[in-house]
């Protein structure tokens, strides 16, 4: 018999400034070593449906962090504390930042860590997760699922809070890129993916990008109208093969 | 649109939530992601009371057809309704501003009871 488990909770987290905010984490149980990833929500907000996320990555053997980017507007449920962000002009990327920092640390703090730690969102996470790894050091890998927003075309939708372009901060970006988009999407849009495929092309950059037709956002959301059984299946395959090529276990790497 | 574009308008109102009714000052009008319905894209309205800090909303997503028809329903309704409580023109109600004046009035009537306070930025009630 093969056992599996699984501990899936909240935990307290440091994170931008300092400041103590909770995250879903999830991992398996066991001694490790593990692979971390840190898992960025999408816009609506620090939902069921990516705390899902978080245990599937559990399951297949990463401790997986969702870090909660609106705690500081609560305490509220996450859909209320979403509203009041939205209201307030959407969350600054230097606080994102920062709190995707604290809970990488909190990833690599573990005694089960093997010190390999992703970054990888959804939608407005998958921008973040292009952002942190462009400017959060130590991340091994990023996974990008449909980020919008990666190149902004309409210069006045930058702003304080999101005062730079996360394109145009590729020639920082040291690690492996994944990138999975639907070519239906309208952000980011087929030739929005094809301009950021070629600007990772020209600054030499590593990276695989997959698309897939008939295929618009959000495509692994099942709560969604978008969501397509094969594109998710196939999208998911990736992602783990992706991950479990650039986390692997030194030890167990330099043993091979 | 995975975007934080918001329309926001100011108001004069009343919500019931599950702490009961509260003033409203303040409708937050997107068209996003939804948090619960099923679409891909939904129009959003929070209805929030700013002023005392817009913690608490009473939210509605409704498909893009849905707040359509739902706009149109609202002009139909205020139309109509209009119609059949017009006052006579010799008798102007209490709350009802007169229309060449361009200063707003407080809208709120006697009326309108334990709600009443001053209110100056909304548009006539009644």
């Amino acid at each position: 018999m093969i056992y599996e488990g699984m501990l899936a909770e909240t935990v307290a987290i440091r994170g931008h400034n300092g400041d103590v905010g909770e995250a879903y984490y999830a991992r398996p149980v066991g001694p490790g070593p593990f692979p971390g990833v840190v898992l960025i929500h999408h816009l609506p907000g620090w939902d069921e449906w990516c705390k899902e996320q978080t245990r599937k990555l559990a399951h297949h053997g990463f401790a997986a962090i969702d870090p909660h980017l609106y705690f500081r507007e609560g305490p509220g449920s996450p859909d209320d504390v979403g509203a009041r962000v939205r209201a307030a002009g959407g969350v600054a990327d230097a606080q994102v930042m920062g709190d995707v920092a604290g809970a990488a640390a909190f990833l690599r703090a573990q005694p089960y860590s093997n010190g390999k730690v992703a970054v990888m969102g959804f939608c407005s996470g998958g921008r973040h997760a292009y952002l942190a790894a462009c400017t959060v050091p130590g991340f091994d890998a990023v996974v990008d699922c449909w980020g919008g927003n990666v190149i902004v075309d309409d210069p006045n939708a930058l702003n304080d809070k999101r005062p730079v372009a996360p394109i145009d901060l590729t020639d920082k970006l040291k690690i492996p890129v994944l990138g999975l988009f639907g070519n239906d999407d309208g952000n980011p849009t087929a030739d929005q993916v094809n301009r950021t495929e070629a600007v990772l092309k020209k600054l030499g950059k590593s990276y695989e990008f997959y698309r897939y037709d008939g295929v618009g956002h959000a495509f692994f959301n099942y709560e969604r109208p978008g969501f397509k059984p094969e594109p998710m299946l196939e999208g998911w395959k990736r992602v783990f093969t992706f991950l479990n090529k650039h986390l692997a276990t030194p030890l167990a790497t330099a043993a091979e | 649109m995975c975007s934080y574009i918001v329309e926001k308008t100011a108001l004069f109102g009343s919500a019931k939530g599950p702490n009961g009714w509260m003033r409203i000052d303040t409708a937050n009008v997107y068209f996003d992601h939804p948090y619960y319905t099923p679409l891909d894209h939904a129009l959003a309205i929070d209805f929030v009371n700013e002023a005392e800090g817009g913690r608490e909303r009473i939210a509605v997503e409704l498909s893009a057809e849905s707040a359509r028809a739902l706009v149109a329903k609202i002009l139909a309704a205020l139309e109509s309704g209009e119609v059949a409580h017009a006052p006579a023109h010799h008798d102007h109600a209490p709350h009802d501003p007169a229309p060449h004046d361009p200063v707003p009035h407080d809208p709120v009537p006697l009326e309108h009871g334990p709600y009443g306070h001053a209110h100056t930025h909304a548009g006539p009630v009644g």
